[in-house]
């Protein structure tokens, strides 16, 4: 099979990079002017008055003691419950912000004193990505036609989805336009149920696959 | 509190040592050939520039900068996502260029806060923003000449792809196709006898167009992508029976092909 260009150059830490980007609201225990960073005005800074800046910005801050983070509001135990609830009823994905995944983690990490149960936000999120997870297994298993709609889908999700995804679509096509050639007489859904018999007995090993990856990335993303 | 800042004061003569030898690396990197010597060019006139600049330096002047920069700085890094995730090359985005200009007044402003205000930890967050910067621009720089290696021919038989590359990009890509040939033939290819080369070549109507172990870009791959823009009622190329209502935020997964078009009037970004 031909080699698929996965981005191989775009890792986790490029995610990481641009969550970090997301806007959140801070206390700060310092006074300064307005200052601009990558051209946007951030201030002024007055204690006890929010402010809000980068995410990167806050996480700098807090490592030098310098200001309190403010939970953002779908980061608590109340919305996390709710996002879970909707996640088990419907069998869409729930709105969770893009990149979920990488703000929980880096709070959780680094400004842990500043949410409330930090241990039951731990545990939610991971239920709620396990949750997540299982959906994209039965997506790949069902072989949806594409063009398909992904709402709500996060960055990371997108991530350990791609090279999967990109291979099995590609082959998919691959297979069928060569048994279209053999066969233009034959109607399209019996060639495309016999296009998803040959997929599934010759790649099954690279179908197999996801289950390792996704288990890597669960070890990767343990909230611990 | 004191302890901290102290601490920090030791370290900030070393944050602007680092940060310039950053600079140097990023500017003559070993790998590409010396193409991006020409980065030092401009560099170095940017620099004169900046001297008849600093004289007067004016509040409308910078916050003109600043706009410029957030706007750009938005482009270019979803220039980045995009020229990552397509399949085939896209146009040069001049962002570049203009970043790497703003980013040396910034670099100045930067310096001169972190030594007037030494208590302030603004200094050292303008110096951290600045490296944020200029890794989007590495990156994106980085992934374009990727491309470039990994499609070199087919780029170079191609006039509409060859438009798309910047000055630079165009030298390096034939230099690259030119270092590539010379290996291949002393290697191996000047000991085939000839007629083992000519089964190879693809011919279109009569004419020879180029070897058929060229490779080229896919475009019908499985991509990822979101609207950034409200599209309406529409239908993808290869499902032309079927009409969606495509608006803001929403994600897809789709053929490149299918949306080749949207990707080219910036209504949706690749993710």
């Amino acid at each position: 099979m031909d080699k698929i260009i996965t981005s191989d150059t775009f890792t986790a830490e490029d995610i990481k990079f641009l969550a970090e980007y997301e806007l959140i609201t801070i206390e700060p225990f310092f006074r300064a002017d307005t200052f601009s960073l990558s051209g946007i005005e951030y201030g002024p800074f007055t204690p006890p008055i929010k402010t809000n800046v980068p995410i990167w910005v806050a996480l700098t801050l807090k490592s030098q003691k310098l200001c309190k983070i403010i939970s953002p509001s779908w980061l608590t135990v109340e919305n996390l419950t709710i996002l879970l609830d909707s996640e088990t009823r419907e069998t869409k994905f729930s709105a969770v912000p893009f990149y979920y995944a990488e703000i929980s983690r880096m709070l959780l990490q680094s400004a842990e004193d500043d949410l409330k149960s930090p241990g039951e936000l731990r545990m939610l999120l991971q239920q709620l990505k396990e949750k997540r997870e299982n959906k994209i297994r039965i997506g790949l298993a069902n072989l949806e036609p594409i063009p398909h709609k992904i709402n709500n889908i996060s960055a990371r999700e997108i991530h350990i989805m791609r090279p999967t995804f990109v291979m099995v679509f590609d082959s998919l096509r691959r297979i069928q336009e060569t048994t279209l050639k053999k066969s233009s007489g034959q109607n399209l859904s019996e060639t495309t149920r016999r296009t998803v018999d040959i997929m599934s007995s010759q790649n099954i090993d690279d179908l197999m696959d996801i289950e390792g990856e996704i288990a890597d990335y669960g070890e990767f993303m343990t909230y611990d | 509190m004191s302890r901290i800042f102290s601490r920090q004061n030791q370290k900030e003569p070393k944050t602007i040592n680092l940060n310039a030898a950053y600079t140097k690396e990023f500017f003559d990197s070993d790998e590409d050939l010396d193409v991006e010597d020409e980065f030092n060019v401009d560099e170095f006139n940017i620099n004169e520039s900046n001297i008849n600049k600093e004289n007067n330096v004016d509040e409308s002047n910078i916050n003109k900068e600043n706009e410029i920069l957030s706007g750009q700085l938005k482009i270019l890094q979803r220039a980045w996502l995009n020229e990552n995730f397509s399949t085939e090359i896209l146009p040069y985005e001049p962002a570049f260029e203009r970043l790497n200009e703003i980013l040396e007044n910034q670099n100045i402003r930067a310096e001169s806060l972190a030594l007037s205000q030494e208590t302030s930890p603004i200094g050292m967050l303008l110096f951290i923003d600045n490296e944020r910067i200029k890794y989007v621009m590495n990156r994106y720089k980085r992934t374009r000449l990727a491309k470039i290696e990994k499609y070199v021919c087919s780029i170079i038989e191609n006039a509409e792809y060859m438009a798309r590359l910047s000055l630079p990009e165009k030298e390096f890509a034939e230099r690259y196709k030119r270092l590539i040939e010379e290996h291949e033939h002393a290697s191996f290819l000047h000991v085939l006898p000839q007629e083992s080369l000519d089964v190879l070549k693809e011919t279109e109507n009569g004419t020879e167009t180029s070897f058929a172990t060229v490779e080229h870009p896919d475009l019908n791959q499985a991509v990822f992508c979101r609207f950034i823009k409200h599209v309406g009622s529409y239908s993808f190329l290869s499902t032309p029976h079927d009409k969606e209502i495509l608006s803001k935020d929403d994600a897809y997964l789709v053929k490149y092909s299918d949306i080749q078009k949207l990707l080219e009037d910036h209504s949706i970004e690749l993710i």
